[in-house]
């Protein structure tokens, strides 16, 4: 197993052997040390938002579980009337453990139907919950799941979800199955889904069992947002038999089942806005762990020789395959349409690229390192991104060990001992992204983030003209490391041989960014490379980067404050689960031919 | 009475801290503490309960903190131990760093319960800490607290001592590399306390605190309902305008 980055100023975290580079990180794997990326790249918020899904997406490592351990999942209860509406029951055997999954169905008008969290009214409401259902347990979920963050659950809840039905495929589906003819796929090009959850909750909240409980005791669901991401594919499975069983309802004569090759190609629609931006900020280190093992996979990858023949076709193949996916995806905002139109030329000049021998040559003798430094050199950053993803693909008993370390324990660590001077230069060393922005330039601190008494929805404001900002939230990482970084200063300038704790006992309002700056220099990809109140901010490199993680497609932005996307679309679906097929044949899906 | 679980009671602890004007790195460790005395057994809710009033009429201000050599002094104001008291509890580490023992005495404190999970932390960079204060229920005993650490766990003993002399209204700190060097009222060589539980193992302990966490927790509804409405204090009111700023089509 990988050790952590090692840092000899920070002693707090386990380290084994290596020297730690503010440039480059360097890990211990399986006794040899491997040269990850540095952070100033990874971390980079622009990079970010480049970040493509991969095989250590969660959606991905959960579809491969469910097939490797064989989930049985069985349909309890049905009850739907002819319009959909009603209650379905679905329970999961895995290994020794079960779950149930539980929807409810009910009417709402055309004009309700919102995608913000602020919503209070859903087509569909639904919940995970372990063990064993009781006819008690019922009913409390049938008062509560309704009301979302309004009512109340128990600790054998897991997850909380809500979704709606799409205005442009749902009914549209139900209407040619209902005449038997298949969901014309074309449609489903522009919108791969028949319904769009607008928020998942777990860890807790309204009631429900704590991330603590489920990763300790939910072995299913053990790795972070798992149980999330199961919710999502129950959603997609009940999607497609509830208009199944609209059409045949509609006309029983005549109406058809979902082909599997169509069902496959359908996947479940996901809004998602700025409350996924502070999750990032708050959990350092838990977003350095998922990008260390990201790191890891890759470095793994860079240090093999083996770019033969076989692997250079697969990549090709791969490439075509990205192109087609592209191609097939609509996108609203002109700048995502032109950054997919890049990607694919790219893509197609990379796969002749691969096809002529001089070429080949130097990635026989270089490696996928010369492949990716070329890309990034011809192709840019976001190309990059993307060819990194596909080597992934080739190297799978490299990456998929790698998912079992998702989660991590979260602590920041205060070390009161160390001298200001030293803290002084791990800020100036790790902390030079964040010295160097200017905060007295207003455009640099234009933005402030706040949350609204509308459900606590996360929202951003402009310092001069928006109410709120002496409520802000304490996003902004950057501003207080400069603000510590000056109060050091003068405070060392009178006590020149102070230590970090007469610093706080002078400063107390400084030991929150202390105690991460301690702790994030020997964990350097905690830290997004931003300034979150910059004027020119785009928050959806933020919500990029965490959909990437739970392994979304078809990245639509709606705005610069809010995005649809898709979620297991080409996924295997549950009669797969069963099969001996590749669970990992999914990513970049393609529309079907039938 | 309600239940949440643990994260939802950490969560609505740091927004309700954090309308009390305390800073980030503040609230998230007071929010903890609560949380790890509920843990504990030693009642974080009800002393929060006790505190509150309080909390909400003013600020607590950090300690006043006079040293000499490794002996410090800490005048709390009559406010909680519940905030102010990080940087003065890691000088009291440091100290003990530095001469292998270090002793406190903090006066005018309240809720003084609210060290422990601070000192818990001491305890696991590998050192020993005894902590005293007079019990609250019964002014003529004293309540005593042996914590020793390792840098992977926690042991806790707990005792009651009758008080053999007056006390004074004090809470008394000792925090050492080991426990030869406790002084001699900080010791139980007779083990004359009377003791609260077992003392627990590493693995007893964890596998209690498992239990705990395990469980959800249950709140006074009324308790719940107040710090609900002081976290109310940090959103801003809705508008057509923020609407905007999430999104809005």
């Amino acid at each position: 197993m990988p050790s952590p980055i090692t840092d000899p100023l920070t002693p707090a975290h386990a380290v084994t052997g290596a020297v730690f580079d503010p440039r480059v990180s360097t890990v211990i794997d399986d006794g040899a040390a491997l040269t990850l990326r540095p952070a100033a790249v990874v971390m980079d918020l622009d990079r970010l938002g480049m970040m493509q899904p991969s095989r250590l997406s969660f959606m991905r490592t959960l579809v491969r579980r469910m097939v490797r351990e064989a989930w049985r999942i069985t349909e309890v209860c049905f009850a739907l009337d002819d319009d959909g509406y009603g209650e379905a029951i679905y329970c999961l055997e895995a290994g020794p453990e079960t779950y149930h999954f539980v929807v409810f169905s009910k009417p709402l008008e055309d004009a309700l139907r919102n995608d913000r969290v602020i919503s209070n009214q859903w087509d569909l409401t639904m919940a995970l919950v372990r063990g064993q259902l009781s006819d008690e347990q019922l009913d409390q979920l049938r008062r509560n799941v309704p009301l979302q963050e309004a009512g109340r659950m128990d600790e054998n809840v897991l997850v909380l979800s809500r979704a709606n039905r799409s205005a442009r495929s749902f009914a549209e589906v139900v209407g040619r199955l209902a005449t038997g003819r298949q969901p014309d796929v074309e449609r489903l090009k522009v919108a791969g889904y028949l319904c769009r959850t607008t928020a998942v909750y777990g860890s807790g909240k309204f009631g429900m069992a704590g991330w603590h409980v489920v990763k300790t005791s939910c072995r299913s669901f053990r790795t972070p947002f798992s149980g999330e991401m199961f919710t999502c594919y129950m959603l997609r499975h009940f999607s497609c038999r509830q208009v199944e069983h609209i059409a045949r309802r509609q006309s029983p004569g005549t109406a058809v089942t979902i082909a599997p090759e169509i069902e496959r190609y359908i996947g479940i629609g996901n809004a998602t806005g700025l409350g996924m931006a502070p999750f990032l900020i708050r959990h350092p280190v838990l977003i350095s762990h998922w990008m260390i093992q990201r790191e890891i996979a890759l470095a793994r990858i860079l240090n093999q020789t083996d770019c033969d023949a076989p692997k250079r076709y697969a990549l090709q193949s791969m490439l075509r395959r990205v192109v087609q996916h592209l191609q097939e995806t609509t996108v609203a905002a002109d700048y995502q349409t032109s950054r997919n139109q890049i990607l694919i030329a790219a893509c197609l000049a990379l796969i002749a690229k691969l096809s002529r021998p001089a070429f080949c040559a130097g990635l026989t003798s270089g490696g996928w390192k010369v492949l990716l430094t070329f890309v990034e050199d011809h192709y840019g950053p976001a190309a990059e991104e993307l060819v990194q993803v596909l080597l992934f693909e080739l190297y799978p008993h490299l990456v998929d060990p790698l998912e079992e370390s998702m989660a991590a324990e979260e602590r920041l660590d205060l070390d009161s001992g160390m001298t200001l001077v030293e803290l002084l230069v791990l800020l100036e060393t790790h902390y030079d992204w964040a010295l160097n922005i200017d905060f007295d330039d207003p455009n640099h601190h234009a933005l402030f983030w706040y949350r609204s008494e509308e459900k606590m929805e996360p929202r951003l404001g402009d310092r001069a003209c928006d109410a709120g900002a002496e409520r802000e939230m304490p996003l902004l990482v950057a501003l207080g490391v400069r603000q510590c970084f000056d109060a050091m200063q003068r405070f060392l300038a009178d006590n020149p041989e102070s230590l970090v704790v007469d610093f706080l006992i002078a400063h107390p309002d400084q030991l929150a960014t202390v105690r991460r700056v301690q702790t994030m220099c020997g964990l350097p990809y905690g830290d997004i490379r931003g300034n979150l109140s910059d004027r020119n901010l785009e928050p959806m490199h933020l919500l990029r980067a965490k959909l990437s993680f739970f392994g979304v497609g078809k990245f639509d932005p709606k705005s610069k404050l809010w995005v649809r996307n898709t979620m297991f679309q080409g996924a295997p679906i549950i009669a797969d689960l069963s099969q001996d097929l590749n669970p990992d044949h999914w990513y970049f899906p393609t529309a079907p031919v039938l | 009475m309600l239940r949440v679980s643990y994260g939802e009671l950490l969560a609505q602890l740091k927004q309700s801290f954090e309308a009390l004007g305390y800073s980030l790195g503040e609230y998230e460790s007071a929010a903890t503490s609560v949380l790890s005395l509920e843990l504990w057994g030693f009642g974080g809710l009800a002393l929060l309960e006790a505190a509150l009033p309080s909390l909400e009429l003013h600020k607590q201000w950090a300690p006043a903190v006079t040293y000499e050599s490794n002996a410090l002094m800490l005048d709390c104001f009559q406010g909680s131990a519940l905030f102010g008291l990080i940087p003065s509890m890691e000088l009291i580490y440091v100290k003990a760093r530095q001469h292998g023992v270090s002793r406190a005495t903090l006066v005018n404190c309240t809720e003084p319960e609210f060290m422990l999970p601070l000192l818990m932390q001491v305890c696991q960079r590998g050192y020993y800490a005894s902590f005293r204060w007079p019990s609250t229920e019964d002014p003529t005993r004293l309540r005593w607290v042996l914590l020793e650490g390792d840098v992977s766990g926690i042991r806790v003993d707990s005792k009651i001592w009758q008080a053999s002399a007056p006390l004074e209204a004090s809470v008394s700190i000792e925090v050492a590399q080991s426990d030869w060097d406790f002084s001699s009222d900080h010791s139980d060589p007779e083990g004359q306390g009377l003791s609260l539980q077992d003392h627990w193992g590493n693995t007893a302990l964890q596998a209690l605190f498992e239990e705990r966490y395990m469980a959800s927790v249950t709140i006074d509804p009324w308790l719940w309902s107040r710090l609900q409405d002081l976290g109310r204090r940090v959103l801003v009111p809705s508008t057509e305008a923020s609407r905007s700023g999430a999104g809005a089509d």
